[in-house]
């Protein structure tokens, strides 16, 4: 599949004619966002990966709505966001649980995988600690590297709201990281 | 205090690569591939659904509006009104002269 050579809006503009290798290169280029985000709404290794999966169907069935002059990745998280709460509601049931280590790395020294897996528990579980909200906007900001006008208007809060997620969020994640990595 | 100092305007590089191991959600081609896969099978009912629910929401709302304003517009009609309530009225008329009668009879 051809990921650098087109744009995200020639990509759509194909995709919108029907090509799915066209939305198959779109959704490789933005899975990584897209799936990362949903794990820190949902804490759920299974159901983040269905409402990942959830949020690139409904954009293909969507994509006649899609403005042309916007930015494609934005209006994608929309929609993985929207998905991602849909499924929450739908499974409200099921109880959270932190983030199973080891998905990847594979093919790896195995003790590097276990220390690996080790750290990534304990980011996924103190990220768990922190409301919905400013979980997304950290993964947002720190990760994705959106900006914080950018963050409210996804988030659809305030733009102070979205400095004071991130201030507190971050705050605490140091917090328990902090913890964490002092326990043996 | 400046907005940068209270909020740390950048992103912390540490904390982001610390936050992207932890979230790291492996194989993103396979991801692809099983997407591909759903997208090439026939729409699951859910699906249908949730394309119609928008729309569907939107027509029961203006036909509960129409429905509404239909009612409370006939409800509001006064009892005077069309040729079916006037008979009605003069029957009622002619029936109370006739229990005034009968009573007035009764008294004698």
């Amino acid at each position: 599949m051809r990921i650098h050579s087109e744009s995200d809006i020639e990509l759509v503009r194909r995709a919108r004619a029907g090509d799915r290798d066209a939305f198959g290169t779109l959704a490789l280029r933005h899975a990584g966002t897209v799936r990362r985000l949903t794990r820190a709404v949902l804490q759920h290794p299974e159901d983040a990966e269905d409402a990942a999966q959830d949020g690139f169907v409904n954009a293909w069935l969507s994509l006649h709505r899609f403005d042309d002059r916007q930015a494609f990745g934005p209006w994608l998280i929309r929609i993985a966001l929207n998905a991602a709460r849909d499924l929450r509601r739908r499974r409200r049931v099921r109880r959270t649980e932190a983030l199973p280590p080891g998905l990847a790395g594979e093919g790896r020294d195995p003790e590097a995988q276990a220390g690996d897996a080790l750290s990534r528990e304990r980011v996924a579980r103190s990220l768990g600690a922190l409301p919905e909200r400013q979980r997304a906007a950290l993964v947002l900001f720190e990760v994705e590297g959106y900006s914080h006008a950018e963050i409210a208007a996804l988030l659809g809060i305030p733009e102070g709201t979205a400095r004071s997620d991130l201030f507190h969020g971050r705050r605490r994640l140091r917090e328990l990281l902090g913890e964490e990595g002092s326990q043996p | 205090m400046k907005q940068g100092e209270s909020f740390e305007a950048r992103p912390d590089p540490v904390l982001g690569a610390r936050l992207r191991a932890g979230l790291d959600p492996g194989d993103g081609a396979r991801f692809v591939q099983s997407l591909l896969a759903r997208l090439a099978a026939p729409p699951r009912p859910v699906e249908v659904l949730a394309q119609w629910a928008r729309p569907g929401f939107a027509a029961a709302l203006l036909l509960a509006s129409a429905l509404g304003y239909w009612m409370t517009r006939h409800s509001l009609e006064p009892a005077g009104a069309g040729p079916a309530a006037e008979v009605a009225a003069a029957d009622l008329t002619l029936d109370r002269d006739a229990l005034m009668v009968a009573a007035f009879d009764d008294t004698q």
